[in-house]
């Protein structure tokens, strides 16, 4: 070897011997300390679900911790980037079992970064908490796993029922982002649709991100549909896609869901958003979501992302604070005492656990409408 | 058959956006005859230049939109200077220009990343509705009739500039042969290096207009950049004419393929009418 | 310690890629973007044999192995009637066609849900389900495919590709079938794409397309340019390196929004330093010229 390549060599092995010993040795466990660790999408396109969760960590953190912590110990989060991707959720999730030594991970926040992580931290009895995952696989992914993000199948009946029997609209098309969210949804409102005896005129999906809707809403509109139906992922995306709808002549009342409900997607939509009514699952609408938002806003601005997903993630740090007072550490007692937990208080209103640690008792949805770029409560 | 003219006008439309695109693409493509991958990045540059000149600093849109292509054109300037030039010196292979270019295109991206968030943004004032025109049963959007006129009017101005001008006819000798072209005397270097702005202004004149139509995402530079190579290959690379048209064949081509199948397929549809004509006609609509 | 296992199993997993993709692109010069397909078609044939079929992972890797080959048969013709650019744009296409079949097909491939709930792989009884087991069986295949690839090397069709690589219209006139040697140097490569692609899915234990994407097709490629075209050792280098930048990053402490761009930045002018001033590579013996 040459002499530029044994110093490129060189630089790489010494790298990897510090690096290694620095992760071997492990940080030092500061006595009053309990750590927890995060997973979510800090970077890439869906980090501001990602960077919002975090933020409402931070809130909480500081709540409990100014409350007298966990027994007098102060709670710390270490924040790894899952990428909304299971590889980048998995490395995540190692890097915090066996570096931070971690008991509990609030996360992930994309279904993908949680099935992906579910195997690990089963096998080393790591408590799972996901605000936002609704993939219906995470029901059965196992017995550390927890969610206080209700699962597609449940969500997106009432959709489809709002839309049919409340509003009369038998005719829909639907148009869906082409990712784990906007599938789940569309297969359970597709099917919840032909249940209650309407029609699904035209059924469209477009790849993650697209930005060039007007081929579908041209099919959308041939077929002259009574309402319809956008399901993206992204708030900007819908956004986009409902701005086109509205710029192709398309006059019939437009549907969405949460993940539109956001600031990305009420400036990407423009003035198409006025008028679009929207599925938000569990407003912050109560007292507690109420404070939530008066607390946050402040500091953080408005949510882009969604405010569920704040929420969520807000309770669930109490949630685990509960269990981490009284089981101290021990995962195992942990579980047992989620499985248990009686109803929980919550931003989101009254709920508690399943026996597959799914969530039971959150309205699956609020509708809200936008009016004049402001989200108000439609009764 | 209402639907018809509708896609007709979306074809339109996106063929418009590629073949603005392609224009600057192939500008370069025919000179320097490397695949330049970092265009894509300058019509990113292009975009945000913008946006921070007219949304955070609020300046009049038609002085925000020229100091923008300038300042897209002169990145590329830029890059060309201090990185493509020693490639040449160096005669360095097709692979090298492309890897390098790869790189470029990651590093601003990435800049541009961190000085504006990975957040969607957009150039369109949303506060009023975009005004719609109806044009034989299509409509489209007054932006999206810009971005047409904008595309017609760069490919008269470029090919009366390639065709009339002394400029115009340096670069074409440098496009047919570097070496003799400096043996004659020209400056190949110079003239590269304006052939450079030219094509990335036109990049940034692309990102703006994407921005005002859809939006803008630091990540926007590479899809729009493989659907305008795209187009300027099915039309003849090298050729302007060729370029536009290319890029008209592949909004047609994607849209009637939505029409016909469905959303999903859309960049796979694209692909495929590359590989369909680098197969049957590797030269393209228009030969050189 | 389990955090150092599975970064190991990572860089096996990309070292076998970039060692197969090295035999296409710099043995044999063909600039190919589109090594995530049959990395994808091997872990999407693992993944649907073990969950849905019950299927040993062994006999998975065979049947990846076979599928990638026939398409990669099938795609290498239509390439080799490319050169140089039009070769690397076309691939490009393969890459964006082949994602939109793993994303769309969902009745085979559950689309965007993905796959979960993967087996580990069992032998004769015995599961591989402690990551220190796993990370060994990956040593092993790794192992195996690098000692192929190094006996190809080596060999006189490794010759033969180089010479390709070289002066192809020479070849020809001394009456080779270049053809056929490009054609088959492209489907060794892909099956050991296929082999990573197994050995991710059983080891993620889930898998959705978004890991097969033309960005990971482009990842491979650095691997192989920064360490070294024609070198295997280099290829080893430059999987050690960019697996371990973003690991290294992670523990430098920066604010995550600003880690993952930097880690692009440092990754993109790494590849144009390179071309400017080394573009053999670390380790390189192909100079690109």
């Amino acid at each position: 070897m040459d002499k530029i390549t044994k110093i490129i060599v060189g630089v790489i092995v010494v790298v990897v011997i510090i690096w290694g010993g620095y992760a071997l040795m492990g940080k030092p466990a500061a006595g009053g300390t309990i750590t927890i660790g995060f997973v979510g999408p800090l970077t890439g396109d869906a980090a501001v679900y990602g960077a919002e969760e975090k933020n409402a960590i931070t809130l909480a953190l500081k709540e409990i911790n100014e409350a007298g912590g966990i027994n007098g110990k102060t709670l710390a989060v270490v924040y790894e980037d899952g990428k909304c991707a299971g590889k980048d959720a998995t490395t995540a999730a190692q890097k915090l079992i066996s570096v931070d030594k971690v008991k509990v991970i609030l996360g992930g926040t994309c279904s993908g970064e949680t099935l992906a992580i579910a195997p690990i931290a089963e096998q080393n009895k790591v408590i799972v908490m996901s605000a936002f995952s609704s993939s219906p696989d995470i029901t059965a992914a196992g017995d550390y796993i927890f969610r206080n993000s209700p699962s597609d199948l449940d969500v997106a009946k009432g959709y489809a029922n709002y839309i049919v029997n409340k509003k009369g609209y038998k005719n829909v098309a639907i148009l869906s982002e082409n990712t784990e969210y906007g599938v789940g949804v569309r297969k359970v409102f597709v099917d919840e649709m032909n249940n209650l005896g309407g029609t699904v005129t035209t059924d469209e999906m477009f790849k993650q991100g697209e930005r060039d809707f007007r081929g579908m809403i041209a099919k959308i509109k041939a077929a002259n549909p009574q309402a319809v139906f956008v399901n993206p992922q992204a708030g900007a995306t819908g956004g986009t896609a409902i701005k086109q709808i509205r710029e192709a002549g398309i006059t019939a009342p437009i549907f969405s869901t949460y993940t539109f409900g956001g600031e990305d997607g009420i400036k990407a939509a423009g003035t198409a958003a006025n008028d679009v009514v929207f599925f938000d699952v569990v407003g912050l609408s109560g007292e507690k979501g109420k404070a939530l938002l008066d607390k946050y806003v402040p500091i953080y601005g408005n949510i882009a992302g969604n405010t569920f997903d704040v929420g969520a993630r807000y309770d669930t740090v109490f949630i685990i604070a509960g269990a981490l007072k009284q089981c101290g550490e021990d995962s195992e007692c942990m579980k047992d005492y989620l499985y248990a937990m009686g109803n929980y208080d919550g931003v989101l209103g009254s709920y508690k656990f399943d026996a597959n640690g799914d969530v039971v008792g959150i309205e699956p949805m609020t509708v809200k409408i936008i009016k004049d770029g402001k989200i108000e409560e439609l009764k | 058959m209402g639907i018809i003219p509708q896609i007709i006008a979306n074809s339109i439309i996106a063929g418009a956006i590629y073949a603005l695109i392609a224009l600057g693409f192939n500008l370069i493509y025919r000179t320097t005859k490397f695949f330049n991958l970092a265009h894509g990045a300058l019509t990113v540059v292009g975009g945000y230049a913008m946006f921070f000149l007219y949304k955070e600093l609020g300046w009049n849109v038609y002085a925000s939109a020229v100091l923008a292509i300038v300042f897209a054109g002169f990145v590329g300037y830029i890059l060309d200077k201090a990185i493509f030039r020693q490639l040449r010196l160096r005669k360095a292979s097709q692979m090298v220009f492309l890897v390098a270019s790869l790189g470029l295109l990651t590093v601003i991206q990435a800049i541009i990343a961190i000085l504006f968030t990975s957040q969607f943004q957009t150039l369109a004032n949303n506060s009023t509705e975009s005004r719609v025109y109806t044009i034989a049963g299509g409509i489209i959007t007054q932006t999206q009739a810009i971005i047409l006129i904008c595309g017609i009017v760069v490919l008269a101005l470029l090919t009366l500039m390639l065709k009339k001008t002394m400029f115009g006819r340096a670069v074409n000798a440098v496009s047919d042969d570097e070496e003799v072209s400096k043996m004659v005397g020209i400056h190949t270097d110079k003239i590269i290096g304006w052939v450079f702005f030219i094509g990335s202004a036109i990049a940034g004149l692309s990102g703006i207009l994407v921005g005002f139509d859809t939006g803008l995402e630091p990540t926007m530079g590479m899809h729009l950049l493989l659907k305008g190579v795209i187009a300027a290959i099915i039309g003849g690379v090298g050729t302007m004419h060729g370029a536009f048209a290319g890029a008209f064949l592949l909004g047609f081509a994607e849209n009637f393929g939505v029409w016909q199948f469905s959303g999903e397929w859309k960049d796979a549809i694209a692909f495929i009418i590359l590989i369909i004509f680098l197969l049957f006609r590797p030269q393209g609509i228009f030969k050189k | 310690m389990p955090y150092l296992i599975h970064i190991a199993i990572l860089f096996f997993i990309y070292a076998i890629l970039g060692v197969g993709l090295n035999l296409i692109v710099g043995y044999a010069g063909l600039l190919s973007v589109t090594h995530a397909a049959f990395y994808g078609i091997g872990a999407y044939a693992t993944a649907v044999a073990l969950a849905h079929y019950g299927l040993g992972f062994f006999a998975s890797v065979i049947l990846g192995i076979v599928i990638t080959a026939i398409v990669s048969l099938l795609a290498g013709m239509v390439l080799s009637k490319f050169k140089d650019d039009y070769y690397a744009l076309a691939s490009f296409g393969f890459n964006v066609i082949a994602f939109s079949i793993f994303l769309n097909w969902e009745s085979v491939t559950k689309g965007p849900l993905g796959i979960p709930g993967i087996d580990r792989p069992s032998l004769f009884g015995f599961t591989f389900s402690a990551n220190e087991t796993f990370l060994a069986l990956a040593v092993v295949l790794f192992g195996a495919v690098y000692a192929l690839a190094h006996f190809i090397a080596n060999s006189s069709f490794g010759r033969v590709l180089k010479a390709i690589r070289e002066d192809e219209k020479a070849l020809e006139v001394f009456g080779y079938k270049v053809a056929y040697f490009k054609l088959a140097i492209f489907v060794i490569g892909a099956a050991m794409a296929s082999i990573a692609g197994s050995l991710f899915a059983s080891y993620i234990t889930y898998i959705d397309p978004s890991s097969f994407s033309l960005n990971e097709s482009i990842f491979i490629l650095a691997i192989v340019i920064m360490g070294g075209l024609g070198s295997l050792r280099g290829t080893l280098a430059g999987a050690l390196f960019l697996i371990l930048l973003p690991e290294i990053l992670r523990f430098v402490g920066l604010p995550t929004d600003i880690a993952a761009q930097m880690r692009q930045i440092i990754y993109g002018a790494i590849l144009v330093l390179l071309m400017l001033y080394r573009p053999k590579g670390f380790i390189g013996e192909y100079e690109v010229k």
